[in-house]
């Protein structure tokens, strides 16, 4: 690196200090050199891009979040922009996945990128107020002139209509998608997500830490429980307080749990894609066997809210590890009927192998995270690489394939299953006694901190800023389906076959209720 | 009553469209584990072949306008189940910018299954009312 | 050879599903039979009045506003709006006097919206069985 160009820069204002230094503040001018140059360094995965609106110093705040999958680090850099006609330049040019959290930030706070290849609106329709996420808008004040008031007049109705892509209906959730094809070969994917968007982020600034709990439950269908691990963990980072050892294995063994329970879901879904029902219903009866001890656990079936801040709700009931023992069992056997009936079934095989080929290089730069970017061969888990709760306690492999098709991805996951299976027995035969909850002091201190974790579809983290009252001053989620619908979907749909589009989507295991939060 | 009303009930399609979190519970329904085709009840793709509209969890303001025209194409006898709080107050979302919160303004609900999701076995008695309703004569939308 | 191998590959699958024509159904005979409740389910609330002291925890601390205190009796207790509630049990958490709790009550359905609001007397009713 070149130390002259580097000098006026930031604060530190040396490249050692660029390097050496977690969060570093930039100037506007110098936005792009810096993030190009530590691009260069090795910070190669943008994993999110945060905006912080603090009306009383009339500034954004904008934080570029880095993370080096060879060094295993983390690095921040900071921005303030003027809160009248906020705009900054647009670093899409240097990571691809840049694009998609660039506009969403310019919907949901106004501020303008310049040079970005497509700023229109992701979420909402026809949105007249001030941007939403903004510290002057109030979402109260707003629902209740729009929809408590009797006297307004009803919802205008839009004009279009929802466009169901490919030959077979996306089983979960939905999100628009326009196909432009050439015979059988798709040349051009638009993707209109928002059709779930509610805005979660901005519901969390009202509510305190225990209504939050059971708040970002609802962020993922079908993976609740990895929400709820990062919410506890960020809140309590923030608070300097470590929850009791007890709870953190309590923790991971249902994180665990819920992981096995995605992938399994997955497997129905996906073999529902490639139109192969019978699976689908195996695997969907199969689910209800983790969902009942997810039940009997925690006393909810999809949404547990078992976690919170400072520890669990609720400690393990008498002789439920043996129960969870005799489940693993039964789904270590039914693994193999699976390896028969789906994993090396010879359709399976035809429909997903050299399908949708992502290579390690370009999955980095679109942001991909987890199973799907282990399956184009990198090494990267979070779970290990900065290991959080009971991790560290146990043994595992990292699932790895090289290949990066759809087949590669299949298999990754069904390695995972595996792995958790074996982290649970290694938990359970390890999980200390004492107690299970802490109490969090009430007030959230003046400072920000961030938690990353391993969820089932990749890499999920939670941003909180902490303004000494009892709700949090901002909160922002960053879910993985985001990037792997908006960019590596559209990325991959573009030049294949029609008909491989949702094999092409299930692989990729994306869950929309998580992208459009 | 009648004959006409006996078999409508045993034969609801339901149209393959399900809006949010609410569907996460018709897995087992789909799935072996409840298995809704006992009931003659079948997943369609068009809703022009469908009957029953499951709203199964929170309607934002841009998915309203396709939910209506959903149901507007979907022929007549037309029934409407909806799932959870959410389209019934608001729910969870009480407080969002961005979704409805009283379905019934829009669109007629016939059975509201409450939970958050609710359980299957919940579904199930709501698909249960349904049909005793069609066939206590209930003539539909 | 790769024919042999790909019908060999279709073989198999076909030979799993066939075997489990033989086993016992994993569908249950949903509404004759269900699944035991699991005891600390979290349905519907229960609420004793003998204990209640009507101070209003339970409403404040409710994410979703469902909670009303209401007049019955000459004195206040809550009353659940069953269609805002999302079953997180906080309220039962919250309750000093441990009046309120839950039930694994969840066959909750409605032909009409008004009547998923619980007033005071019907929460005090065990579940009918
Ligand atoms: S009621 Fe609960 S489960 Fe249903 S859509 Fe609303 S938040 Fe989701
Ligand atoms: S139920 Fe409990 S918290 Fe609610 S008013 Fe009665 S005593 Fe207070
Ligand atoms: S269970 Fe939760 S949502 Fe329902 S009334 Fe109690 S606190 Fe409110």
């Amino acid at each position: 690196m070149n130390s002259e160009e580097l000098k006026p820069g930031f604060q530190g204002s040396t490249p050692r200090a660029l390097l050496e230094n977690a969060t570093i503040s930039v100037k506007k001018e110098e936005l792009r050199k810096v993030l190009s140059q530590l691009k260069d360094a090795g910070f190669d995965h943008l994993s999110d891009v945060t905006c912080v609106d603090y009306p009383d110093e009339r500034e954004f705040e904008i934080l570029y979040h880095l993370w080096s999958h060879a060094k295993k680090c983390r690095k921040v850099v900071k921005i303030r922009l003027p809160r009248e006609s906020p705009s900054i330049e647009s670093v899409s040019n240097i990571w691809e996945g840049a694009q998609i959290h660039e506009r969403e930030i310019c919907e949901l706070f106004g501020v303008n990128f310049e040079e970005h290849p497509d700023p229109s609106p992701l979420f909402l329709e026809d949105w007249k107020e001030i941007p939403p996420l903004r510290k002057d808008f109030d979402t109260r004040e707003y629902v209740k002139r729009e929809y408590y008031d009797e006297s307004s007049s009803e919802q205008k109705e839009g004009g279009c209509f929802l466009l169901p892509f490919g030959p077979q209906h996306p089983a979960s959730g939905h999100f628009r998608a326009l196909i432009d094809c050439a015979g059988e070969e798709v040349t051009g994917l638009m993707l209109y997500p928002g059709y779930l968007h509610r805005g979660i982020e901005k519901l969390m600034e009202y509510r305190t830490h225990e209504q939050n709990a059971m708040l970002v439950d609802r962020i993922c269908v079908l993976e609740p429980y990895s929400y709820e691990l990062g919410y506890a963990n960020v809140a309590e980072k923030i608070a300097g307080v470590e929850a009791p050892e007890r709870a953190k294995f309590i923790r991971t063994i249902m994180t665990e749990l819920g992981r096995i329970l995605s992938h399994i879901t997955w497997i129905g879904m996906m073999s529902f894609a490639l139109g192969f029902e019978s699976a689908n219903r195996i695997a969907w009866g199969d689910r209800e066997k983790i969902i009942r001890l997810i039940e009997i656990a925690s006393g909810g079936r999809i949404y547990p809210c078992h976690f919170v801040p400072g520890g669990v709700r609720r400690d393990f009931p008498e002789g439920f590890e043996e129960k969870i023992s005799r489940v693993l069992n039964h789904l270590q056997k039914k693994l193999v009927f699976y390896d028969d009936l789906f994993f090396k079934n010879a359709t399976v095989i035809k429909r997903t192998e050299g399908v949708g080929v992502l290579d390690a290089k370009k999955a980095v730069e679109l942001g991909t995270t987890g199973p799907n970017l282990r399956a184009s061969g990198v090494k990267s888990d979070i779970r290990k690489d900065e290991p959080y709760e009971a991790y560290p306690e146990v043994d595992f492999e990292i699932v790895t394939q090289t290949k990066g098709d759809s087949y590669a991805r299949v298999l990754c996951r069904r390695g995972e299953i595996a792995e958790s299976i074996s982290i649970i027995k290694q938990l359970l035969e390890k999980i200390p006694k004492g107690e299970t909850r802490k109490q969090l002091p009430r007030k959230i201190p003046k400072r920000d901190a961030r938690f990353c974790l391993e969820a089932a579809r990749g890499e999920a983290c939670f941003y909180m800023v902490g303004n000494e009252t009892d709700k949090p001053y901002r909160v922002k989620v960053r879910g993985p389906s985001f990037s792997h619908t908006l960019m590596t979907f559209s990325y991959l749909a573009k030049g294949a076959q029609v008909a491989d589009i949702p094999a092409i989507y299930w692989s990729l295991d994306p869950c929309p209720s998580d992208m459009d939060r | 009553m009648g004959i006409k009303h006996k078999t409508r009930a045993r034969s609801l399609w339901v149209i393959n469209y399900f809006t949010a979190c609410g569907f996460i519970e018709l897995l087992p329904w789909v799935g072996s584990g409840y298995d809704m085709e006992r009931f003659g009840i079948l997943a369609k793709g068009s809703p022009r072949h469908a009957d029953v509209l499951i709203i199964a969890g929170y309607v934002t303001k841009k998915a309203l306008p396709r939910i209506k025209r959903i149901y507007e194409q979907m022929p007549s006898p037309k029934y409407v189940l909806a799932l959870g709080s959410c389209p019934m107050t608001g729910g969870m979302y009480w407080d969002s910018y961005s979704t409805i919160k009283r379905i019934d303004k829009y669109i007629p609900v016939d059975v509201w299954v409450t939970g958050c999701p609710p359980k299957p076995e919940n579904i199930g008695h709501g698909l249960v009312m349904l049909m005793k309703k069609i066939e206590n004569g209930f003539e539909g939308h | 050879m790769n024919l042999l191998k790909s019908v060999m590959g279709l073989i198999k699958p076909a030979k799993v599903i066939f075997r489990i024509l033989f086993k016992k159904p994993m569908t249950l005979k949903f509404p004759s039979e269900s699944l035991e409740p699991v005891k600390d389910y979290r349905g519907r609330h229960f609420l004793n009045l003998e204990k209640c002291v009507g101070c209003g925890m339970c409403s404040r601390v409710c994410p979703n506003n469902a909670i009303e205190m209401v007049k019955f009796n000459g004195k206040t207790y809550p009353q659940i709006h069953l269609g805002k509630c999302c079953f997180c049990g906080l309220c039962v958490e919250r309750c000093p006097t441990k009046a309120l709790t839950m039930t694994p009550e969840a066959m909750l359905s409605f032909y009409d919206k008004s009547l998923a609001i619980y007033g005071p007397s019907k929460l005090s009713q065990t579940a009918e069985k």
